[in-house]
């Protein structure tokens, strides 16, 4: 009887220390004392970096209480440190909550820094567990990263949120500018034979007011951060721009076209317009002696999307002709971008893994493969396919004159 | 521990399963990715063949010595004294094993997810349910494994499916580019991280019959192809040269699940196959370095021996591991020869001087 009951005592006594484990553990954090990062905004200095965080003002995000206007949806801190995490522990000197990273959506670099090395900064991005890497990097043009962090956004009141979606939707729609996020970049980082290029970001409009709320107050704002090309990097250094052409070049000879669009000269003087829905790139790598020769075949498959002549597609010849311009076309726009790459030296088509796939032995003979790219011969063979017409038949054009 | 034999055929094939994905598939990758970069997957398959040609060893020496643990086959073959002699030492690596497993896990969480916390309460937790689980027995311990299986599976198919949009094939190109040794090379220190002779000392629990040895061998396939996979999916997804500096690639991987722009962010429950997997390893190698030590040195409960063990797993793994740069390093260097010894040259030798003094001896 006796023992029974100590045993039921004991049992007791180990319920209660259960209760002890109730109040959570260690590495918990609750929703209240963080303060969710959404933008983070990394230059450089004489002696580090100056970073800058932009975090999400969860009153002014929810709408269950109404949105005060006059508070910002976002702040943002900036500080120095010899290094971004320094940097960032200091930032709890300005921050009143936690700084949390895990829905970081996007990482600006100044062209400073960028053009001095992005490998150094971002060796705390991968290594950091409360990283992700589902975020997008992107270069600031002609601002720094705490100014572009701190225009106000229209649309969409979380500017980095903004950023985010932007660059998804022009990057699958326009194709001239990249979705890169971190692995993706620190794959071409590490890749002999690919250069990383980064989607550049700049101010468009009237910076002072796009800092105050009143950038959204007239219907069109007065301040937009716009996409404009792509930071050409050479190992981790930048080395220039890359200007919309160039970018759309890239993402088709890298095969990374979700949809873009063409304008092709048609007839006299008129224009007609070509959506791209999809694109297929092939690389073959030949050599002639020590040289690899890259082929590239590129087919296009496209849709009408308006018809500004009187071009009448049921000839025939019409089509085919429409075709070869296209080729010349779209030709003219690989030349153009291969020669801006070959004249950097940066390989950002990434030619030099096929190289390396396809000639590995050709490919231990080369030392210097930037140098290698800048003389190396690249044939485009461009084929564009026209599927779908949209919903008429001629154009309406054509309609008014007859 | 009721010396039960009635561990289902079933049940021992989903033991050896998650006996080869336990910690391996979340570290694996990146060794080999070391060793053999693009050609990591052959490495694997190599590693793996060698593990289903070792498991069919293993099997062949149980068999010609039915019911007996592998400190008890030693033990016939080579008399008491040599044969408790090598049982203990089997019996100390077992434990080393399990310790080392501990302090994977407990490195595993607290650099990945709880990041704040001392790693010290989470393995007094581990090893507290690990040491509950031995007490309990094996044979609904194996019952358990077979309610995880199905879910384990789930989540693995969860975890693959989603990555095929960002497989990039082309990753694996150029073919064999550095020839077939360092393929080798990978494959057999692949090999040594599935200690799979473990496994022989529940073997004689296992219900008598012909699909025992045969669940041993398809359990450690089907694990294996786990394996093979995982690695496939790291070289396609991340390439060699991040697979190789990631501490964890499987995870960096499933950080990046994504279905459709709704599903999202599950890595948190993908945790569930490695943690749950890890768990089954160590518990399965922890009873096992108790029943050998308990062989080797006579005695009669195991549980005499249970918790001042369990202390010491905890203790084990925090001296065992001091910081993550001495365990890759000793992972890399250390572990091939000194497991090697279990897993290739012990059970060879016995069943030599098995073949040699006949099947009775």
């Amino acid at each position: 009887m006796r023992t029974l009951s100590l045993c039921r005592a004991g049992a007791a006594v180990c319920a209660f220390a259960l209760v002890l484990l109730l109040s959570g553990c260690w590495s918990r954090h609750e929703l209240n004392e963080l303060a969710i990062v959404v933008g983070l905004g990394i230059d450089k200095t004489d002696e580090g970096y100056k970073v800058t965080a932009q975090i999400v003002n969860p009153s002014q995000v929810s709408t269950r209480n109404g949105i005060n206007a006059t508070l910002a949806p976002v702040v943002t801190f900036t500080e120095d440190g010899r290094t971004v995490p320094e940097a960032l522990r200091r930032m709890t000197n300005q921050s009143s909550k936690r700084l949390y990273f895990a829905h970081l959506r996007i990482v600006v670099f100044g062209e400073r820094l960028a053009r001095d090395g992005i490998a150094k900064p971002l060796d705390y991005l991968s290594r950091d567990a409360e990283m992700r890497n589902d975020f997008y990097l992107v270069v600031a043009r002609e601002s720094t990263p705490a100014e572009v962090l701190g225009i106000y956004s229209a649309m969409d009141p979380i500017p980095a949120n903004n950023l985010y979606t932007k660059l998804y939707n022009s990057d699958t729609l326009w194709a001239a500018t990249g979705q890169i996020t971190l692995d993706r970049l620190t794959i071409d980082l590490s890749a002999s034979g690919k250069s990383p290029a980064l989607t550049g970001i700049e101010i468009a409009g009237n910076k002072v007011r796009g800092r105050t709320r009143f950038n959204n107050q007239g219907i069109a704002p007065s301040a937009v951060m716009e996409y404009r090309g792509m930071a050409v990097f050479v190992g981790d250094k930048m080395v220039g721009w890359l200007d919309a052409d160039g970018t759309k070049a890239l993402n088709y000879l890298q095969n990374s076209i979700h949809q873009t669009l063409g304008v092709q000269k048609c007839g006299e003087n008129g224009k007609l317009s070509l959506a791209v829905m999809h694109s297929e790139t092939r690389v073959r790598v030949a050599r002639a002696g020590d040289m690899p020769v890259i082929h590239v075949h590129v087919r296009v498959e496209s849709d009408l999307s308006d018809l500004e002549c009187g071009m009448d597609f049921g000839k025939a010849e019409a089509l085919e002709s429409l075709r070869k311009e296209a080729r010349k076309t779209l030709t003219q726009l690989f030349e153009h971008g291969i020669e801006e790459a070959q004249g950097m030296g940066a390989d950002i088509f990434g030619f030099g893994l096929e190289v390396h796939r396809q000639q590995p032995a050709l490919w231990h003979r080369i030392r210097d493969w930037n140098e290698v790219f800048r003389h190396v011969r690249v044939q485009v063979y461009p084929d564009l396919y026209v599927r779908k017409i949209g919903t008429i038949d001629k154009s309406v054009e054509r309609m008014v004159k007859e | 521990m009721e010396s039960s034999k009635d561990i289902t055929h079933r049940a021992f094939t989903i033991l050896a399963f998650f006996f080869m994905v336990g910690t391996s598939v979340l570290i694996v990758p990146a060794g080999l990715a070391e060793a053999a970069k693009q050609d990591s997957w052959l490495a694997a398959i190599v590693g793996i063949g060698l593990n289903v040609g070792f498991a069919a060893l293993y099997v062949l020496l149980a068999e010609r010595h039915a019911g007996r643990t592998l400190v008890q086959i030693g033990e016939l073959l080579l008399g008491r004294w040599i044969g408790k002699l090598l049982g203990a030492f089997f019996a100390s690596f077992c434990f080393v094993l399990a310790s080392l497993m501990v302090g994977d896990m407990g490195y595993f969480l607290t650099s990945q997810i709880l990041v704040d916390t001392p790693m010290e309460p989470l393995l007094i937790m581990f090893v507290c349910a690990i040491a509950l689980t031995v007490r309990k027995g094996m044979k609904g311990f194996s019952y358990a494994a077979e309610i995880f299986f199905p879910w384990i599976v789930l989540l693995l198919v969860l975890f693959i499916i989603p990555m095929m949009p960002d497989f990039d094939g082309r990753r694996m190109m150029p073919f064999m580019e550095y020839g077939p040794v360092p393929i080798l090379k990978g494959g057999v220190s692949f090999f040594a991280f599935q200690e799979l002779v473990v496994l022989l000392m529940i073997y004689p629990s296992v219900k008598a019959g012909k699909g025992k040895g045969k669940g041993f061998l398809i359990g450690t396939a089907l694990g294996g192809l786990v394996l093979i996979l995982t690695t496939l999916g790291s070289i396609g997804v991340l390439g060699s040269d991040l697979t190789a500096n990631h501490l964890y690639p499987a995870y960096t991987m499933a950080k990046n699940i994504k279905i459709g722009r709704f599903l999202e962010r599950i890595e948190g429950i993908m945790i569930f196959i490695w943690i749950c997997s890890i768990f089954v390893k160590i518990t399965l190698t922890f009873h096992a370095s108790l029943l050998a030590f308990s062989e080797a040195l006579g005695v009669k409960d195991l549980r005499a021996l249970l918790w001042p063990c369990a202390i010491g797993l905890v203790v084990m793994a925090l001296l065992c591991y001091p910081n993550v740069f001495f365990i890759r390093k000793f992972l890399s260097t250390s572990w091939l020869p000194y497991a090697s010894i279990f897993l290739v040259i012990m059970p060879l030798l016995y069943l030599m001087v098995s073949f040699f003094r006949g099947k009775t001896a």
